[in-house]
């Protein structure tokens, strides 16, 4: 028996919810590793002087190691990912920022750095659950409209 | 809808925030000054107006290079209405937390968009 309108709205709705839990959990998460990062931040300040780790030391030169790759997205579907693309060096990536900061970092500032590269990573993952909830929201109230004009 | 190839060229990963949201993100490597000296970051200190904040957003949303532009939280709120009224797909805007304002639920686009949608 096919599926009725409402029972198709009923099943995007439930997918909503899910990909709504998903995002709920990676906030939790990812909120976690930037304050644990913050906090480990902080503390290479505090080591190595403020002075020594602050725009001031920011590259002019920037090249990004760590960027994003969008895979093909249809309209109406959910599908399609955006995930981070790390390169080094010697694949054309920019590089290492730590080394912005002088060449004997203290080891805080480098744990700091994992922190923020594994914070980034639950950061992009939200950003592909924000665009995944958009465009689920958009079907279900394009779903609601349609069986609406049926009833 | 634009082709998939067209979003090829949307790599970066853009920001605006506090220093240490914008320090952290760039030991992260998001870093980006391409070749007109036009960073992907913002550094939002005492000093910076509201009009600078939408300004570099506003130039964010239309560059083709940049596929997700991350904001601190306490930071969106200075141009809720210009966030508000943005509704493209790409860049991607997220709202993060910074270390002196902790994630707010309540203030989350998503959450809010959710409520809608459930008629709350």
């Amino acid at each position: 028996m096919p599926d009725t309108g409402a029972q198709l709205t009923d099943t995007k709705l439930l997918q909503h919810f899910a990909t709504l839990a998903q995002y709920q959990h990676t906030r939790e998460r990812s909120s976690a590793a930037l304050k644990q990062a913050f906090f480990v931040l902080a503390q290479a300040r505090r080591s190595a002087g403020y002075s020594r780790i602050s725009p001031d030391q920011y590259s002019g030169h920037a090249q990004p190691i760590a960027t994003v790759n969008i895979n093909a997205m249809e309209p109406d579907s959910s599908d399609g990912t955006m995930a981070v693309a790390r390169r080094n060096e010697d694949s054309g990536g920019g590089v290492d920022p730590l080394l912005w900061f002088g060449m004997l970092v203290p080891p805080t500032l480098r744990e700091a750095q994992s922190g923020f590269v594994e914070a980034l990573d639950g950061l992009v993952a939200l950003a592909q659950m924000k665009r995944e909830l958009e465009l689920q929201a958009e079907a279900i109230t394009k779903s609601t409209q349609e069986n609406s004009i049926k009833d | 809808m634009a082709p998939p190839a067209a979003h090829k060229e949307r790599t970066l990963i853009a920001a605006i925030g506090d220093e240490d949201t914008i320090t952290g993100l760039l030991l992260a490597g998001i870093g980006d000054i391409d070749i007109h000296q036009r960073p992907n970051f913002l550094v939002v200190d005492s000093k910076t107006t509201q009009g600078q904040i939408e300004e570099t957003f506003t130039s964010f949303t239309k560059r083709k290079d940049i596929a997700i532009i991350l904001i601190n939280q306490h930071v969106a709120e200075e141009i809720r209405g210009i966030l508000d009224e943005y509704n493209a797909a790409f860049p991607t805007v997220l709202e993060i937390p910074s270390k002196d304002h902790p994630y707010d639920p309540s203030k989350d686009s998503v959450l809010k968009r959710v409520q809608l949608l459930l008629g709350d």
